[in-house]
């Protein structure tokens, strides 16, 4: 089980015109890529070349069939998938590229994930 | 690698803030690509053994899960950063926000930040648009 801080502090909040206490996720540090594959290879006792090599080709399958428009199901983990915002328009006629304002790629957690955090243990500091 | 292909399609909906009908688009889902079909991928591209692919993979997330988990921010390198954060109602006082910190909260989500590596692919993948009655049909192509 996880546990996270949970920081409160006084911002000014345009909607209500006033300084009101916000919360938000007191992140502890980045962990860069290197460090994950060590942390990774030694817990599950895998040479440390095999699984960056590995990282490197799951990466590059994950982002060869999002780019490509499909949806990728990494099981226990989650999905991605590319999402797009654009503008709506009242006729066939005007439907064209140039109203696609934003495209991303996207990651929705497994249901797995949703109740480990879920079971989050917080803590709560102001 | 390859430069990417989307498909937008456009559809009638009806917009009920001012109570209209548009045509609103949608990325098209071409297929949802099972696990085991990345793993056979990676495996293929990587000219490594399927198992190995499919234990880095377990150990990858395994390991990603327990860093996120304990609120630390975690960077794949060319994809992007995975990190949590919370939604929880504001308060006027911070014993307010502390005493009433469980009725309050609302959401607690892991989050995804596409790398700038990954971003600029998105920008240069080529988008197709399509409507209903015209499916199938490009009307235009940028990228």
């Amino acid at each position: 089980m996880g546990q996270i801080k949970v920081k409160g502090t006084m911002q000014r909040v345009a909607m209500f015109d006033e300084n009101r206490v916000i919360g938000h996720v007191e992140h502890y540090s980045v962990v860069k890529g290197d460090e994950l594959v060590s942390y990774a290879a030694k817990s599950a006792h895998i040479p440390e070349s095999s699984l960056r090599a590995c990282t490197i080709a799951i990466r590059e399958a994950i982002s060869f069939f999002v780019l490509n428009g499909h949806h990728v199901d990494l099981g226990k983990f989650g999905i991605f998938g590319i999402r797009s915002k654009q503008k709506a328009v009242t006729n066939a006629e005007q439907v064209n590229a140039d109203l696609v304002k934003h495209l991303t790629v996207g990651f929705k957690p497994s249901a797995e994930i949703k109740k480990a955090i879920a079971a989050i243990r917080i803590e709560v500091e102001v | 690698m390859e430069k990417g292909q989307v498909n937008i399609n456009f559809k009638k909906c009806r917009i009920a803030y001012n109570d209209t009908e548009k045509l609103v688009g949608r990325a098209v889902r071409y297929s949802t690509i099972p696990y085991s079909d990345v793993i056979s991928y990676a495996a293929q591209a990587a000219s490594v053994p399927e198992s190995n692919i499919e234990i880095s993979m377990e150990a990858l997330f395994d390991a990603l899960n327990y860093f996120v988990m304990n609120g630390h921010n975690v960077q794949i390198p060319h994809l992007g950063t995975f990190y949590l954060n919370v939604r929880v109602k504001s308060t006027t006082t911070k014993e307010e926000f502390v005493a009433n910190f469980s009725k309050n909260l609302r959401q607690i989500s892991i989050c995804f930040l596409p790398d700038p590596e990954l971003k600029a692919k998105i920008a240069s993948t080529a988008i197709n648009t399509q409507t209903d009655e015209q499916e199938g049909d490009v009307i235009s192509e940028a990228g």
